[in-house]
């Protein structure tokens, strides 16, 4: 009982950034209508550039951090501009196969510059723990999940509380309408793409951290994690995504104990499947809207 | 003037045909083929080996060449990146063996790519009916168990893994005091061949040999990012010996994890892919005290030279043992080519590429730049004297030496 306890709230922890991958994939797709495949390899490169100046220009970080989320907010304006907005498809696959394609670029930019090594990442907790009776609770993983939880109450009021909120619930909700009264919709689209890529970097930043390291399979990581938040809680839902990543992290902690790692993937997959065939909309999806 | 150009173009096009009947000695080169990950997620290793085989040709080309059938000529790379893709390999492997003639093959790095390439190779000497590919090959990696024994035209300089784990396991029991231990506990990267195959092939052999079995036993895999619930049944074992069949990228994060939770193993062994800076960059003081085995040290007096320009060229204070290999590899090669009686002329290709890999496998007793005398073993592997490397103070040190004994218990 004990071990399951454990494991859960591990599981919250690791699961609570998982959340804010999910969302930064279910708010883009929430305004785009388009799937963004590059946003892992974006937020990767943020992490990279972070790394590289704290390793090589000066140790500092919170520089570090800052440089992370920028270059992530640059990244992330390119591929808003390179393969959303400069394809006009109405098809939303040709926005993804083109957002899959600076997936591959991005990550072999980083393989280049890099030869894929691994860069070291400052933890600033260290390797330090604490209990909670029983319980053991990993530093990191509580600076992260409090982390988590302030930026996910910050865009909940963000989009629930302000004009901003409404005018990205309005382009969610259709597009053309929201153009109609007057919305600037791509401005909303940079907008999002701004939000999204400033605190996936900055959540990407703490969860290499955690790690002490980025590799250049962070990326991929990120992506397949993301994904599966996003469906598991629902496209487009902020608390769906929360949700979700928690409900991922508990399950894969909890299989890596009673089954074994090496099913840790296959039990999350078979997760997404699941909700797939019963429960397309996932946990708090709405279902499929006209855009 | 329209006769002119077309006479000109005429002459360009039958010099660009005559070109293959100056090649080869004629043209004072020997071709060597060579192939690596140079670029995506395996350039990690391909540019540290690639950086290793130039500067080796660099040296030869400066000294003069090599000597083959009384005259000198330059040794001249043709170098592709298969970028660690079986399939890419495959095309790589028969471009060089077909349209660019080089008299042998060199590389690659992963096992899965080797593997996949030499499955082209003749498998019978001397069969008329087995209709593979002849043309002698050497990886100066790809440690996964029993790589070479694919074909005759196979060759490996890295050594056989297995020898390195059943010596330092032999090793930490005596340092132990000849004492069996009480708590074996394993970790497996299963999502990686060679890390797979050492535990299977290697690791259990020796185990099962000692009548040893494990306390504890984990699995993760290669990109794994939490070791927490791992961690936590190794910690449950109290493990004296703790055995990490994986490489670099995950020992990090199990280290740290097993220090945050208090984890200290007597001794703590893995195999070659512990062999990376990244270990003291990214695991600090988590990772002293590991165990792993080495073909070259890289603060060996013998190969100072080599890691002076190493790290010139890279900036790195650390050189990977897979450098020096590739660098000894393409001295071996000299020596292969310059003994094996070849002409190195178009005409001659296919029986020269028999010689060199007849004096490949009869190599016996061949000094190589550090001194120690290699001999080609009957599975294609060159056996060797390995030292043990450990990770002390912030450094790689020499653990134990075959002439020194230990250095760093």
């Amino acid at each position: 009982m004990l071990d399951f306890a454990q494991n859960t709230l591990d599981g919250i922890m690791v699961g609570a950034s998982y959340a804010l991958l999910g969302l930064g994939f279910t708010l883009t797709f929430g305004v785009m209508r388009r799937l963004n495949l590059s946003y892992g390899p974006t937020i990767m490169m943020g992490v990279y550039a972070g790394a590289y100046v704290s390793l090589n220009v000066y140790g500092s970080l919170l520089l570090a951090l800052a440089i992370a989320v920028a270059v992530s907010v640059i990244v992330g304006l390119v591929i808003e501009g390179v393969c959303f907005r400069a394809v006009q498809s109405d098809n939303p696959l040709a926005s993804m196969v083109s957002a899959f394609a600076m997936w591959m670029v991005l990550e072999e930019i980083i393989i280049l510059l890099t030869w894929g090594r691994l860069f070291p990442v400052q933890n600033p907790s260290g390797l330090s723990t604490f209990d909670i009776g029983p319980i053991s609770v990993r530093g990191d993983y509580f600076a992260l999940f409090v982390a988590a939880v302030v930026l996910m109450v910050g865009i909940y009021w963000l989009l629930f509380h302000t004009a901003f909120g409404r005018k990205v619930r309005a382009v969610g909700e259709n597009r053309k309408s929201a153009q109609l009264v007057g919305i600037d919709v791509n401005r909303v689209s940079r907008e999002i793409f701004v939000l999204t890529s400033a605190f996936g970097g900055f959540v990407a930043f703490f969860i290499a951290a955690s790690l002490h390291q980025i590799t250049p399979g962070f990326g991929l990581w990120a992506t397949v994690k993301g994904l599966i938040v996003m469906i598991l809680g629902g496209i487009g839902s902020v608390p769906g995504a929360v949700l979700g990543g928690l409900l991922l992290g508990i399950i894969e902690l909890q299989a890596v104990w009673y089954i074994g790692a090496s099913y840790r993937d296959l039990i999350a997959f078979a997760l997404l499947f699941l909700f797939l065939v019963v429960r397309p909309r996932g946990l708090l999806g709405q279902g499929e809207r006209s855009s | 003037m329209k006769h002119v150009k077309t006479l000109t173009f005429a002459a360009g096009v039958s010099a660009l045909l005559a070109a293959p009947a100056m090649a080869f000695q004629d043209e004072g080169t020997v071709r060597l083929g060579s192939t690596e990950p140079l670029t995506g997620p395996g350039a990690v290793y391909g540019q540290p080996t690639i950086i290793g085989k130039k500067i080796a040709i660099e040296e030869i080309n400066a000294a003069g060449g090599i000597m083959i059938d009384g005259k000198k000529v330059k040794l001249d790379l043709f170098s592709e990146d298969d970028q660690a893709k079986p399939d890419q390999g495959v095309s790589i492997f028969r471009k060089l063996e077909s349209s660019d003639d080089v008299l042998a093959i060199t590389g690659t790095i992963y096992s899965r790519v080797s593997e996949t390439m030499w499955g082209l190779l003749q498998k019978k000497l001397d069969d008329p009916n087995d209709t593979g590919l002849q043309v002698p090959a050497m990886s100066f990696l790809s440690m996964k168990a029993g790589v070479a024994s694919i074909s005759p035209w196979a060759f490996r300089n890295a050594g056989v893994e297995c020898d390195q784990h059943e010596q330092l396991i032999d090793l930490v029991q005596e340092a132990n005091g000849g004492a069996e231990f009480q708590s074996v506990v394993a970790a497996l990267e299963s999502n990686e061949a060679h890390s797979a195959a050492a535990w299977r092939v290697c690791y259990q052999g020796s185990l099962k040999k000692r009548n040893w079995d494990t306390k504890e036993y984990v699995e993760w895999f290669e990109q794994d990012t939490d070791f927490s619930v791992q961690v936590r049944r190794i910690r449950r074992a109290k493990p004296d010996l703790f055995i990490l069949s994986s490489h670099y990228q995950a020992n990090v994060g199990a280290m740290l994890e097993m220090a945050r939770q208090g984890v200290t193993p007597k001794y703590m062994i893995s195999h070659i892919g512990a062999d990376a800076v990244e270990m003291i960059d990214l695991g600090g003081k988590a990772v002293e005290g590991v165990v792993f085995p080495s073909t070259a040290f890289f603060a060996d007096p013998g190969v100072k030279s080599l890691l002076d320009e190493y790290s010139k060229r890279t900036g790195e204070w650390y050189m990977p043992a897979f450098t020096y290999l590739a660098y000894e590899g393409m001295y071996l090669m000299k020596h292969v080519f310059e003994t094996a009686g070849i002409k190195n002329q178009p005409d001659t290709l296919a029986e020269d590429r028999r010689k060199v890999r007849d004096a490949l496998a009869s190599l016996k007793d061949w000094p190589n730049p550090m001194g120690l005398k290699l001999t080609m073993g009957a599975t294609g592997d060159i056996s060797r004297p390995y030292v043990y490397v450990t990770i002390k103070d912030g450094t790689f040190k020499l653990w134990w030496h075959p002439t020194k004994g230990y250095m760093n218990p």
